[in-house]
């Protein structure tokens, strides 16, 4: 189309879709550039005529859908956002929207998304079923319902939530410390256990030399790191303080002599040990002959000191089978030996160290938690 | 527990060489395989016995303690 000055629409003739209109404000000589929105507000025409000017202007169904519905086209392909299924389907995109878990859409498309609002739960359409996406574990309300939680942690709202962020926490369900859905395959060597419980200082424990590497296993629901006797996780040394509690979920292989979840690297230091059938506490003249071993039996053990000095062992919850009084500074080290002469044979759940002494209802909130947690483990009585 | 056990440091060390590039050491995590220790005269590594790091069947001079 040649350049023609119009003063009326009426001048307007039917353009060709693809051509352009140069509009000039005769009051200050500025081009315009050519959209249905400038004729409307910019262009010296009278406001009563153009209602409807979309319709009555050719410059092309695109382009005036364009303006009507404020979309833009996707490429090559034009989308009317008045009828936005129909714009999603030709884009190839998933319908996604969120309500209750009672309210899924009911006729979905294949790869459609959908929020549930009270469950937390992201559900995808796969062209039969809604499934539920779980691509970071952490976030499945199941899951996340049944861990250990607090404040600084993984999980800080869940059935079992604590007051006291623990020092270290090592998990084997989730081994590298982050989620679950990381952990390696049964059977493979373990180089680093991961420190899951939040703190600014990290203890991860690792090993390089791959002869003193213990192995993941799992049984059933259970994940466990397996110690052969020579195997050990270093960590950053942590000086317990006067108060500290230390729960362990383990085990001993047959005949093995020695369980030793958790040690220092100083001579006949630990802070608990069951060796040659005898419990050892912190103090090495105190000891308990009555309650082990029990080999190849999954076992929860407490070892605590309080802000008085006051230490005990606690087998399955409660039951306290050593108390002592001692001042005796500890420094932890290492997963899985004290020293290079005393090492754990066995495998071992979960250890988690606190910097104080917990209370009653935490220690049963967390005697709840492992319960739940390992099927096998036996009846934990309730701390008093 | 197996160990592999040897006259001198440096045969100890070889063995060690020779079992890293059988089980493809280094590897991720993984560093070295074993150090060689003295034990009254003789140099010896601990060779695993089960899990992916297993070489007791390949490793040479193998004794059980």
């Amino acid at each position: 189309m040649a350049n023609k000055k119009i003063t009326e629409l009426t001048e307007l003739t039917s353009p060709a879709g693809a051509d352009l209109f140069a509009i000039v404000d005769d009051t200050d000589t500025t081009t315009k550039k050519v959209t249905v929105s400038n004729l409307m507000t910019q262009a010296p025409v009278q406001a009563a005529d153009i209602s409807g000017l979309a319709t009555q202007v050719s410059l092309g169904n695109h382009e005036a859908l364009t303006q009507v519905h404020g979309i833009s086209a996707f490429g090559a392909t034009l989308v009317d956002d008045a009828d936005a299924s129909a714009a999603r389907t030709t884009l190839g995109m998933p319908y996604i929207s969120s309500g209750t878990d009672t309210n899924l859409p009911s006729s979905p498309a294949t790869g459609d998304v959908y929020l549930e609002t009270n469950t937390g739960k992201l559900r995808w359409y796969d062209g039969t079923y809604w499934n539920t996406f779980n691509y970071d574990s952490q976030y499945d309300p199941n899951y996340a319902a049944n861990q250990l939680g607090y404040s600084g942690g993984l999980f800080s709202s869940t059935n079992y939530n604590i007051s006291v962020q623990p020092i270290m926490h090592f998990d084997a369900a989730i081994l590298d410390g982050s989620d679950q859905a990381n952990n390696p395959s049964a059977g493979s060597a373990v180089s680093a256990w991961g420190d899951r419980s939040g703190q600014a200082v990290n203890y991860d424990a690792s090993q390089a030399t791959g002869s003193a590497q213990p192995t993941f296993n799992v049984s059933g629901n259970d994940k466990y790191v397996s110690f052969d006797g020579g195997d050990s996780l270093d960590f950053t040394d942590y000086t317990l303080p006067t108060a500290f509690n230390v729960v362990m979920v383990t085990n001993t292989t047959a005949d093995a002599d020695t369980l030793l979840p958790i040690g220092t690297d100083t001579a006949s230091q630990y802070i608990f040990l069951e060796y040659a059938g005898k419990t050892y506490g912190i103090s090495g003249n105190v000891t308990d002959n009555t309650y082990g071993p029990h080999y190849n039996s999954i076992q929860q053990f407490w070892s605590t000191r309080d802000g008085s000095n006051n230490h005990n062992i606690y087998v399955q919850g409660g039951n306290s089978i050593i108390s002592a009084t001692t001042t005796n500074s500890r420094t932890l080290a290492q997963i899985g030996k004290a020293i290079n002469t005393i090492w754990h044979k066995g495998d071992i759940y979960e250890i988690i160290v606190w910097g104080g002494d917990l209370s009653t209802t935490d220690k049963n909130t967390v005697n709840s938690y492992l319960q739940n947690k390992y099927s096998s483990l036996p009846t934990l009585t309730a701390f008093s | 527990m197996k160990y592999s056990v040897h006259s001198t440091q440096e045969e100890a060390q070889a063995e060690i060489t020779r079992i890293e590039a059988y089980l493809g050491i280094p590897a991720v995590g993984t560093i070295k395989y074993a150090d060689p220790e003295e034990v009254e005269g003789q140099w010896r590594f601990r060779v695993k016995e089960s899990g992916p790091w297993k070489c007791d069947d390949v490793a040479a001079n193998v004794v059980e303690e």
